[in-house]
């Protein structure tokens, strides 16, 4: 089973390669149903703003890096999937991290990444007594700048807004 | 995860070979035996000096003095923490502190961080753009603030840096304060600090000392720091390669 399941995965890196083929394959969609990020209180907050451009060429390769150098430490270095947005930090954590918020989040824009693979986090803080965190989706959000990671999250579910929901998708070679 | 966890402690005071056999041990004893020098695992395996009190509740607070914290950059997967735990119904829990090293996120120093496992949910960890620790002495609270939400209070201003929802006061619980480190002792670790005036919060608001409710606890596969709680003043002190 996991042999099949590399093969496959080694299919579709294969063929999201030859379409990247050097240059990010990058979707324009309409940002009409950006999400909202949700709040402490559960009132509705106002909507965070949600850049209209893609994610920059020159920043794509250093973006896919980050990826996989945490898709790697993460303990699958070969993820089926790496997308990304250029959305707004409020919005970005409503997919990467829902139900948590900080503070700061806002209408600073950050990049965030979704991966799909077997992923353990052997390296991060948890309770006494608790194993290390497992599942199938990888999400974080990077600050534009330094392309640091703000937030990160582990999940067997998939995010529960689609990318193209809150910014124009990139699919990175990964 | 939480009720195993209890079940571990106190298996432990009987005595580490009795752990590890026991069937709640994290790991068997050949695995314990291989990974003695590392305190560091991919499975999760880490080590641990520190207070713990079980006991419902909807909040924890301490006051972090990071005396010597850090970790070489040159590792690509270890981290020590100064930091306290809320856990929730034996297996959900939010977490605040300081961490130095290889995280999530890469490397850090000193850097303050948050992070959850709720109910329907995953992992979640958070980074705040609030500057480094310093090695004064830093409260931090994790409180439940009602409508299922808890706020955390931290960074060297002692001011919210996450919210976290959806995870409502559990019938059980717990409340830590310590120490978590991942790398062997010739690692260039360096772990020596304290939390004191630990304290958890009643369903009914009010604040307690852990005092003499509080057990410390060392443990990990091949743990070498150990602590020592003052109950008097409910605080947990360890004193690691500085």
């Amino acid at each position: 089973m996991k042999r099949l399941h590399r093969a496959g995965r080694s299919l579709l890196i294969a063929g999201v390669i030859a379409a990247a083929a050097g240059a990010s394959v990058v979707t324009s969609l309409s940002t009409a149903g950006a999400t909202a990020r949700s709040s402490a209180s559960g009132s509705a907050p106002a909507r965070p703003a949600v850049p209209e451009t893609a994610i920059p060429a020159t920043v794509t390769g250093k973006l896919d890096a980050v990826a996989l150098q945490t898709a790697t430490a993460s303990g699958d270095a070969t993820p089926t999937s790496v997308q990304a947005v250029a959305t707004s930090e409020g919005a970005a954590v409503t997919v990467a991290t829902p139900g948590d918020s900080t503070p700061a989040s806002s209408s600073e824009t950050v990049y965030l990444v979704v991966l799909k693979g077997n992923f353990t986090l052997g390296n991060v803080p948890v309770p006494p007594g608790a194993s290390a965190p497992t599942g199938h989706y990888l999400t974080f959000t990077v600050a534009t700048g330094s392309l640091a990671i703000l937030d990160l999250g582990l999940s067997n579910s998939a995010p529960p807004a689609a990318l193209k929901s809150i910014g124009a998708v990139t699919t990175l070679p990964g | 995860m939480w009720r195993a966890n209890q079940k571990r402690h106190a298996i432990l005071s009987i005595g580490f070979t009795a752990l590890a056999v026991s069937g709640m041990a994290v790991a068997a004893p050949g695995t314990i035996a291989q990974a003695a020098s590392s305190c560091a695992s991919p499975n999760g395996q880490h080590c641990y000096s520190e207070e713990n009190t079980a006991t419902r509740n909807q909040g924890a607070y301490g006051e972090i003095t990071a005396s010597c914290l850090s970790f070489p950059r040159n590792s690509t997967s270890a981290s020590v923490t100064n930091e306290i735990w809320d856990g929730q119904s034996n297996k959900y829990w939010t977490e605040a502190g300081v961490t130095s090293g290889q995280g999530g996120n890469g490397y850090n120093n000193r850097r303050w961080f948050w992070a959850d496992d709720r109910p329907g949910h995953g992992y979640y960890q958070h980074y705040p753009n609030v500057s480094a620790a310093g090695s004064g002495n830093y409260r931090v609270k994790i409180y439940y603030v009602g409508k299922n939400s808890w706020h955390i209070l931290g960074g060297n201003s002692y001011s919210v840096i996450g919210i976290s929802s959806a995870q409502p006061v559990g019938s059980t619980g717990d409340v830590t304060g310590g120490t978590e480190y991942m790398g062997a002792a010739n690692s260039g670790i360096k772990d020596r600090g304290r939390i004191q005036s630990m304290e958890w919060e009643g369903t009914n608001g009010a604040w307690h000392l852990l005092g003499k409710s509080a057990q410390q606890e060392n443990f990990g596969p091949g743990h070498y720091i150990n602590g020592k709680y003052t109950y008097s003043t409910s605080t947990e002190t360890w004193v690691g390669p500085c």
